[in-house]
């Protein structure tokens, strides 16, 4: 066989490592979900039943009551916290209050409710990495799509929501070469809960617009990318 | 200092250029190594005319998943214009598919039906580069599976597999100390020979003061200034040493560990 062929074939192909990457697969939403650790914490058979597993593949997973797996959680937890800090100050600051920090975003349980999510863990729930290396490299566009269908949010909060991730969206753009993103480098447009309509302009500043009529369409003509209508 | 061995500073963006001249220019540094992927901006170009290491956290050599046909494109790419003397790579996961990665790496499950894939897969990926790759660890704490440590699976896939071993001076202190482990364990899991460079970068632990981390705003303590120079003096095959240390870390700090590991090393 080719490299290629071994490096980057489907695991479709690989029928005979399907045990390997279920066990992986749990290995890692263990690391981040506490819904899953709660599971299996009350009875592992069970976990690993519901996965096709084995009971004797529960050596290969961590010992979810340990110091030690609690601690590498809770630096992962961390590490998600403080991306997500850096590109939704606004949405924190509405959300969390105005000196938070990664530790209280991390004891959110909106934040647990996240890192539990599909969203979190399905690379294809994100947009495409600004370096060309395809879906699944940042958590910054899977929270949005996760947060505007799951999080309750009083409108001021919401706006925060699409004026951070907004920004993010046109910063990125604008310095990747990948083409699905470079279509967002114009700017982004949403409605507050009053029906105005607000713009994230190409320099990342967010001004109301004033226009009449259909004011989506005319901002879609202009080539800005409706933040209520963007998917994965 | 020893011959053969080369000193030199990692390299994570445009915003580093200036200290890294000035180190190279005035003989502190004799390469930069970077970490692939980069973008594409004028922020994204380590060369500045000094010799470029390709090193690469994002590929999951030691996962079943598979690998990202485009991180790999971009990491030959980069190794081949730089002429990397080997790429180094992680022994990890990323995420639960071939391409993802949810933050920070996974490390692997030491098993050994797992270090038999990880064996595949660098061998391939040695293939695939056409070059040598030098297989490093992340720090650990916990160990998952029933290998006797992370530093016996290391040690036999880079055997397998025929590669280099990249040893993390930070990361392996790091995960001996949160595996309450003695300070060398673990080392006579490898094979000297196949050591042909070091990490060295800070620690740091976490407010309960019971873990420790990878920190690149600090620099490695006496204790790991002093493993470093003892294994300088008895690796037959070690090529280079890598100072980690960030940007927005103070620029006295880069510049005057940078002396003192020459003087260390001399």
């Amino acid at each position: 066989m080719t490299p290629e062929e071994i490096l980057f074939r489907p695991t479709s192909e690989r029928p005979e490592l399907g045990e390997l990457i279920a066990v992986q697969t749990l290995y890692i939403k263990l690391l981040y979900c506490e819904v899953t650790n709660a599971a299996y914490r009350a009875s592992p058979t069970a976990v690993l039943d519901d996965c096709g597993l084995p009971a004797s593949t529960a050596t290969m997973l961590p010992r979810v009551e340990s110091e030690n797996h609690r601690a590498e959680m809770h630096g992962r937890r961390l590490l998600a916290a403080r991306e997500l800090l850096l590109e939704y100050p606004t949405l924190f600051a509405a959300v969390v209050g105005p000196d938070c920090d990664a530790p209280r975003v991390g004891r959110q349980p909106f934040f647990s409710r996240f890192l539990s999510s599909s969203d979190f863990f399905d690379p294809k729930r994100r947009l495409p990495h600004a370096f060309g290396i395809g879906e699944g490299y940042e958590n910054i566009s899977a929270f949005f799509f996760w947060a505007r269908a799951n999080l309750e949010l009083d409108p001021a909060a919401k706006q925060a929501l699409y004026e951070d991730f907004g920004r993010w969206l046109v910063k990125t753009a604008k310095s990747s070469a990948v083409p699905e993103l470079q279509r967002h480098r114009r700017g982004a447009f949403f409605f507050r809960h009053d029906g105005r309509a607000m713009v994230v302009t190409g320099a990342g500043r967010v001004i109301e617009y004033a226009g009449v009529g259909d004011v989506a369409s005319v901002l879609r003509t202009a080539g800005l990318t409706d933040l209520e209508d963007l998917q994965p | 200092m020893r011959d053969g061995v080369s000193i030199g500073a990692r390299w994570d963006g445009g915003g580093q250029n200036a200290r890294l001249r000035q180190a190279f220019d005035t003989g502190l540094i004799d390469f930069v190594e970077a970490n692939y992927p980069v973008g594409s901006g004028p922020d994204c170009d380590p060369s500045m005319g000094i010799p470029v290491y390709v090193h690469s956290p994002a590929n999951s050599v030691a996962s079943p998943t598979g690998l990202n046909r485009h991180i790999c494109e971009q990491v030959k790419a980069a190794a081949t214009r730089f002429d990397s003397p080997w790429i180094g790579e992680h022994l990890c996961a990323t995420g639960p598919e071939a391409q993802s990665r949810l933050g920070y790496i996974v490390n692997p499950i030491l098993d050994p039906r797992l270090a038999d894939v990880a064996v595949e897969n660098a061998r391939a990926l040695q293939r695939y580069y056409g070059r040598p790759l030098a297989l490093e660890l992340g720090p650990q704490y916990q160990r998952v599976g029933e290998m006797p440590s992370e530093m016996h699976f290391l040690g036999d896939v880079a055997r397998r597999a025929d590669c280099h071993i990249v040893l993390d001076i930070a990361h392996y202190t790091a995960s001996n100390r949160n595996l309450r482990r003695s300070e060398d364990y673990g080392l006579d899991a490898l094979d000297p020979e196949r050591i042909v460079e070091i990490h060295l970068a800070g620690l740091r632990t976490g407010k309960d003061r019971s873990y420790w981390h990878d920190a690149h705003e600090r620099l490695p303590d006496d204790g790991m200034v002093a493993m470093a120079k003892d294994l300088a003096g008895r690796l037959p095959n070690l090529r280079a040493i890598t100072f980690e240390h960030e940007g927005k870390a103070p620029e006295a700090d880069f510049f005057a560990f940078l002396t003192r590991l020459r003087e260390e090393l001399s």
